[in-house]
């Protein structure tokens, strides 16, 4: 998060919403821990992120409880508010269009929603929770609740 | 579930609510109780699969830890109101957020 010129580390209610939102809705807790090391970029991509920053600065790699997050300027292009890939790991870029303050606590769940196994709008099962306006565009990797859940417990 | 009498106005000692919740690593418990037009305070006994695990009041919140379970599962959990009647005092049990760990996220 901290890098020449641009400080990147995050307001703390960032992480804090998407804690209390996974309390209230869900039975497992998530923790966010905010580390210092790793150096900036001002623009990286999805790859340089991966093999330049994840397999690099990671602490808890290789540890089945862990995921890594990674805040960033941009990512690929000044559009792109970030990525998220099932079960492993996510990117934001802090300061793309509709990334800023007001509105990155919802980036953020959005891009963790891709960690817990959800995907963008192709079909599938629309969350319960679908009154969110960013989990509302969310549909499950799974075609039933049953696979969904068996997939939750696999992370066990 | 109500397991006292079911007449609003039949004198109980206390009354309970179970619920079969999933327990596992660091489970922990939220819970905010409240006493509408009550001017009384009322103990909330805490079990935890038949055992009493803590006494809490109301009204209250408290942010408790629960048993640590490797293997998550379910387990029941038991709001005992005593003295007290959920039907007349249902805010006696406002919020209940049982949770445990589940991932952690580094983010540089």
């Amino acid at each position: 998060m901290v890098g020449s010129g641009y400080n990147h580390q995050q307001p703390s209610a960032i992480f804090d919403y998407l804690e209390a939102y996974w309390i209230v809705h869900n039975y497992r807790r998530v923790t966010f821990v905010p580390h210092t090391s790793g150096p900036f970029d001002y623009d990286i991509t999805w790859t340089q992120y991966k093999y330049n920053y994840r397999n690099v600065y990671f602490n808890h790699i290789g540890q089945t409880r862990w995921i890594y997050g990674f805040f960033a300027h941009y990512i690929n292009s000044h559009h792109n508010r970030g990525y998220g890939s099932k079960g492993y790991r996510f990117v934001i870029g802090d300061e793309a269009s509709y990334c800023l303050l007001d509105y990155r606590q919802y980036v953020l769940i959005h891009e963790y929603g891709h960690v817990e196994g959800m995907r963008e709008n192709s079909g599938g099962v629309p969350d319960i929770y679908g009154s969110n306006r960013v989990i509302s565009y969310h549909y499950y990797h799974c075609s039933s609740w049953d696979q969904y859940l068996a997939y939750a417990r696999s992370c066990w | 579930m109500v397991s006292q009498q079911d007449h609003p106005h039949h004198h109980v000692d206390y009354s309970e609510l179970r619920y079969l919740t999933p327990m596992g690593p660091d489970t922990q418990l939220d819970i905010e109780c409240a006493n509408v037009h009550d001017p009384f305070y009322r103990y909330l006994y805490v079990y935890v699969d038949g055992q009493l695990w803590s006494t809490l009041y109301a009204p209250g919140s408290d942010h408790i830890d629960l048993p640590y379970y490797s293997t998550p599962g379910m387990h029941e959990i038991k709001f005992v109101l005593y003295y007290g009647n959920f039907r007349i005092n249902p805010e006696a049990l406002r919020d209940v957020w049982v949770n445990y760990k589940y991932r952690m996220v580094e983010v540089d």
